[in-house]
């Protein structure tokens, strides 16, 4: 079924080729400089800023984000959405989805190279584990080493600083359910109540272990994405590769001597690339599933050239294609499918949500009595209306009924004053004549708000009389 | 896949059921509960969870769909691992 490049399961070079089970070997990835480098340090900035900002936003008094589920309403800044929006979120499904054929089939898993909540946090968790204990090599010394108050004191930093990060995240990742301020409070009066504790001490275990200790682990063993992407390659993919062409045979020399002169390729086999790996596979093996496509190793091969006086790129995006020398089109016809998609389902979600009307009403039938006869010849039908203001305003709303004559409304009279994002049940009761009333006939019932003509809802129901 | 020691391979497997229908148990929460307020099945269902709020409403339904897409994916594996083409 793979229509893209065939991924091979090469063992990992950090690892003894035992299987696939074997106990992993922990992995030190080296630090690395480069433009790809600077590009991930500028999303994780981004989007972690954005993740421990947006939760103290505050709109309209409330907060501006806040995915209530006690109370099934969706805060979205001047949006509420209710579960009778469903539809949304299904489609923001889809949206999410498609999104991820789109990037995959254009530059394989950029997702998971710089926006995968794994990614970001492993990369602040190295962060602190480098600024704590030091580089690659006195990381691997300090971890060799005895316990002396030396390490000691750098674990204990780095574990400090790891856990406070990881209960801030849980802490931060509750406060988009519960309202974040209302939790602050509550922690400092010591009445955090049982669930909010259980989720935030749940989330900071989970940060702390996946970004701490499983790392990689969770991409090559966890992750489903990573086992079916290749269904979403083809050739014109661009994925990372090494240029067998240009760096074999591969061999140690001079700085500044010419390669071919030596009867050897580009590579002179430094094995950088393999170390900075934070999966810890070898790139010149070919594309392994184990990739995250995080790009460390073309910075350090681009460093590498750089000092050889080489060209850049023997480590490269490039496409399955141009690597064999055939032509490549990495603007194809799937991308603008998979484009026209995502822009259509983006544009009808933006377009509803301007025309959406803020009001919602629901018809339910009186399930006990099908009509009951009233005032000697007339015959009354009981409803009751389900009336959500979804609006952030209070409105007051008129019912008219229509579709049968002499149809009267003799309950609510007047106006039905609903609160802002307030459900309001209210009893409705429409009365007709017994002979017109005979049978079973469809009525519509039109709820519209008294100071804002265009904001109405009409719903259908049936009036039912005595059978003909 | 395989080479590994018989418990460390029973192990390994049960890792992956648990891990796999936590996902499917995630993702049928997510759409049960978008469309289903568990207080109405409250309301509805046998006079057992009278006492039953809305957030211990969405941990039953979570654990009772992870549940069984556990006994699925348990099954799955069994089948597979004890089928003539394995063997």
């Amino acid at each position: 079924m793979h229509s893209g490049p065939s991924i091979s399961h090469v063992p990992s070079a950090n690892h003894a080729p035992t299987g696939f089970y074997e106990s992993a070997e922990k992995i030190y990835p080296r630090e690395v400089q480069g433009r790809y480098a600077q590009a991930r340090r500028w999303t994780v900035v981004v989007l972690l800023g954005l993740f421990y900002a947006v939760a103290w936003i505050q709109w309209n008094g409330q907060q501006a984000l806040l995915f209530d589920l006690p109370a099934r309403k969706f805060h979205v800044f001047r949006l509420t959405l209710w579960p009778q929006d469903f539809v949304y979120l299904a489609l923001l499904l889809i949206v999410a989805a498609l999104s991820l054929f789109f990037f995959t089939a254009l530059a394989g898993r950029l997702f998971c190279g710089y926006a995968c909540p794994q990614t970001v946090w492993t990369e602040v968790f190295i962060w602190i584990e480098q600024w704590t204990e030091g580089t690659r090599s006195q990381r691997m010394k300090l971890d060799h080493g005895p316990w002396t108050t030396h390490k000691v004191l750098r674990k204990g930093a780095k574990q400090i600083l790891w856990i406070s990060l990881a209960v801030y995240t849980g802490f931060t990742f509750v406060g988009y359910f519960n309202p974040i301020r209302g939790l602050v409070s509550e922690l400092t009066h010591f009445t955090l109540g049982a669930w909010a504790t259980f989720w935030i001490f749940l989330y900071s275990l989970a940060t702390y272990g996946n970004a701490g200790y499983l790392r990689e682990q969770v991409c090559k063993y966890m992750c489903p994405y990573a086992r079916f992407q290749s269904a979403m390659f083809d050739k014109d993919t661009l994925i990372i590769s090494y240029d067998t062409d240009r760096g074999e045979p591969r061999g140690a020399r001079r700085r500044g001597s010419k390669s071919t002169l030596q009867g050897l390729g580009d590579c002179i086999d430094c094995t950088l690339c393999v170390q900075v790996c934070p999966t810890g596979i070898d790139i010149r093996k070919g594309l392994q599933y184990e990739c995250i496509a995080c790009a460390a190793c073309i910075d350090a091969c681009d460093g590498v050239m750089d000092k050889m006086g080489a060209a850049r790129g023997l480590i490269r995006y490039t496409t399955e294609h141009a690597m064999h020398h055939r032509q490549t089109r990495v603007i194809r016809p799937r991308l603008f499918v998979y484009g026209a998609l995502l822009l259509t389902i983006v544009g009808v979600i933006s377009y509803s949500l301007t025309i959406r009307k803020p009001l919602i009403l629901d018809v339910l039938r009186d399930r006990n009595t099908l009509y009951r006869e009233v005032r000697g010849n007339h015959i009354e039908n009981a409803y009751t209306l389900k009336i959500i203001n979804e609006d952030d305003q209070p409105h007051s709303y008129q019912v008219q009924a229509t579709g049968l004559a002499m149809l009267e409304l003799v309950d609510p009279i007047g106006a039905i004053r609903v609160p802002p994002g307030t459900v309001n049940s209210v009893p409705l009761r429409l009365q007709a004549p017994a002979e017109i009333a005979a049978g079973v006939h469809e009525i519509s019932l039109r709820l519209s708000a008294l100071d804002q003509p265009t904001l109405f809802r009409i719903e259908k129901t049936r009036f039912i009389g005595p059978a003909l | 896949m395989n080479g590994a020691p018989p418990q460390r391979q029973l192990l390994l497997d049960a890792a992956i059921v648990m891990w796999t229908s936590f996902l499917s148990g995630g993702l049928a929460s997510l759409l049960f509960f978008a469309a289903v307020d568990p207080l109405l099945l409250r309301d509805a269902g046998p006079r057992l969870f009278d006492n039953l709020t809305r957030e211990a409403g969405y941990a039953l339904g979570f654990f009772f769909f992870w549940t069984m897409a556990a006994i699925a994916s348990a099954l799955s594996v069994y089948m597979i691992r004890t089928g003539r083409a394995h063997a």
